[in-house]
């Protein structure tokens, strides 16, 4: 009853997720369609969609979803299609993914989105070796891949002084474990584990229910900025391989970018080799900002959140 | 033959995996060596392995099942090999606190034994946090060690998050300039670094200076080779008086230490301000560390006496 009486509060206006029909995405729009309007925009086909979510099959630069913007019926547009690699997918995938947003980002100034939140990535910082164990939200976006993204979540972090009256929310969260199908996920479920001959950062997780919860708070507050999420306490990779029963295979560092190519090629192993820096070296978040000013927790244990990473199968 | 890269990669792999199992000393040997230990030291080995089964995780990624394994092979050479001399842990609080010590002797031998020192003499046992370059994480074994033993980069964030958590942190001002200072140049304290005073300033935290002797005559060192070994990555290759030794030249000699933890110094002021200003602190903690050298030095007979 609450859930309904909440839903029809917020009827009035619907929540735009683009990215909908991606596995993040999916996760949020089940989520957030107990209590809000939801309207999953997404070229891709979205099978298991929810029987009271409209589904809007289409690019963002076509017409027909700048009509539905532009009828105002949108209080808040969530993003989450954006966080691929981009030398997985080449430059062509890049530069639709980056022209998408930008007109997403037109359709937000000019059609009074109350609203804007992103879901970026905690890899944008890089792992690299002169990293400081927590980076903050201040940090430069130093990452040699996920191109696509980084120029998402800088167009985002312009739009804050262009439109100072939209709360624009960027998430930068960690390795997102669950049915999500992220970098570090397809990694760790290869039965076994190509790992680093001597090395063994520590690796951050978050549970994308933690994830989800996070959204729904910064849907509720008049909240605004950018705000880096962890879950729970940080865990040495091969500790994370050994709880999954699984067993490594310790490569020497210089023969790493060879090997991973070419078992790349061979289809034994779904990483690109640009990742191994994400094996070798640590890149942390401090979350302090989004616990603070939100109030978010993680609900799940670590345990909970790297026995996650086996449910995508 | 079968050259599927499955068979390839796993016979690297236990190459590798015997490497790192040879690499860490077998657990029998460490327990043979904490029995030789005096007993209220094997106490608070045992005190620190039931911490590690059951305290929270180190954020940044301390384990203390690895730090218990090196403090019972560090307490042997603290005890026996160096037979350390230690005085003023009095002077050390609780809580956050900037321990500025003296740096010599081509191998940070001098950070263990401190870290050694506030482990089996202070009451109750504290742990310090170290310091590494920037250099330490990009080396395989080496990094995995530091990070298990707790040392951190040396960023202002890493340290100031580690003072925020109420830990103790260990810095040398002196740098690499002083570790790898030649023989001739022993007990001459270079120049200080300013960051640990504006580190002070910014989170108002004493600073006590540390006297160590004797890490300078660990490796007496004649000479520092200095060209091309940019093509090894390190700054310069040393040439000690032990080392045409075979094997046993590698060793530190041994000789005695003698540590001292002077008095805890508050400094105040901007952490932003000038370095001419900042550096008048420097001068003064590195005065104290250089008046208890001497007085140390005065007082010992021989270096290994």
């Amino acid at each position: 009853m609450i859930a309904l009486a909440q839903k029809k509060d917020a009827a009035q206006k619907s929540v735009a997720i683009c990215g909908a029909a991606g596995q993040f995405g999916n996760v949020l729009v089940r989520t957030l369609h107990r209590t809000h309007d939801v309207i999953a925009v997404d070229s891709r086909a979205f099978d298991n969609c929810p029987a009271d979510v409209r589904h809007h099959q289409a690019e963002l630069t076509r017409r027909s979803t700048k009509n539905l913007f532009r009828k105002g019926i949108f209080d808040t547009v969530i993003h989450v299609g954006a966080n691929t690699t981009s030398e997985r997918r080449g430059p062509t995938k890049f530069s639709r993914a980056v022209e998408n947003y930008a007109r997403l980002l037109e359709y937000c100034d000019a059609y009074d989105v109350r609203k804007l939140i992103l879901i970026s990535s905690a890899n944008l910082y890089g792992a690299r070796a002169e990293n400081s164990q927590f980076l903050e939200e201040k940090e430069p976006l130093l990452s040699p891949d996920l191109s696509s993204l980084r120029e998402i979540d800088m167009m985002t972090q312009s739009f804050f002084w262009k439109r100072p009256d939209i709360e624009t929310v960027i998430f930068r969260p960690v390795h997102i474990t669950g049915t999500s199908n992220g970098v570090l996920c397809r990694y760790l479920r290869h039965s076994r584990v190509p790992t680093l001959f001597g090395f063994n950062p520590m690796i951050q997780l978050v549970h994308e229910q933690d994830l989800v919860s996070a959204v729904t708070l910064a849907l509720q507050q008049k909240s605004r900025g950018i705000y880096n999420l962890a879950g729970p306490e940080a865990i040495p990779l091969k500790e994370i391989i050994r709880a999954l029963k699984k067993e490594t295979v310790e490569i020497p560092h210089p023969l790493a970018r060879p090997v991973l190519r070419h078992l790349n090629k061979l289809g034994k192993l779904d990483i690109h080799p640009t990742y191994i820096d994400h094996i070798r070296y640590i890149c942390m978040v401090n979350d302090k900002r989004a616990r603070e000013e939100l109030g978010y927790t993680n609900a799940y244990s670590l345990k909970q959140t790297i026995e996650a990473i086996d449910l995508w199968s | 033959m079968n050259t599927h890269p499955d068979i390839w990669l796993k016979r690297i792999s236990t190459l590798f995996a015997i490497f790192e199992r040879v690499a860490t000393m077998p657990v029998e040997m460490l327990e043979k060596l904490e029995r030789t230990l005096p007993e209220s030291s094997q106490k608070r080995l045992q005190e620190l392995h039931d911490k590690a089964i059951n305290g929270p995780k180190d954020p940044f990624g301390m384990d203390f099942g690895s730090i218990r394994s090196a403090l019972a092979v560090t307490s042997f050479f603290y005890t026996y090999y160096f037979r350390c001399k230690t005085s003023g842990l009095e002077n050390v609080p609780p809580g956050p606190i900037i321990l500025a010590a003296n740096h010599a002797g081509q191998l940070p031998i001098d950070a263990v034994m401190v870290n050694t020192a506030l482990f089996l003499e202070a009451d109750p046992p504290m742990l310090c946090r170290s310091m590494m370059d920037k250099l330490v994480p990009t080396l395989p074994v080496i990094s995995n060690w530091y990070n298990r033993l707790g040392v951190v980069l040396g960023t202002p964030d890493n340290a100031k998050r580690l003072l925020d958590d109420g830990q103790k942190l260990l810095t040398f001002p002196e740098g690499v300039t002083g570790i790898q200072k030649p023989i001739s140049k022993a007990y001459e304290l270079q120049k200080f670094g300013l960051g640990f005073i504006r580190l002070a300033l910014k989170n108002q935290t004493p600073v006590i200076p540390v006297a160590i002797v004797g890490s300078e005559e660990q490796y007496p060192t004649l000479y520092n080779v200095r060209r091309g070994t940019h093509l090894l990555n390190v700054p310069s290759l040393p040439v000690w008086l032990q080392m045409p030794i075979p094997f046993l030249g590698l060793l530190p000699l041994p000789v005695r230490y003698y540590i001292h933890f002077g008095e805890p110094l508050t400094f105040k002021g901007d952490p932003d301000d000038d370095d001419e200003v900042i550096n008048e602190m420097a001068v003064e903690v590195k005065n104290k560390i250089d008046a208890e050298i001497n007085r140390l030095r005065e007082q010992r007979k021989g270096i290994f006496k």
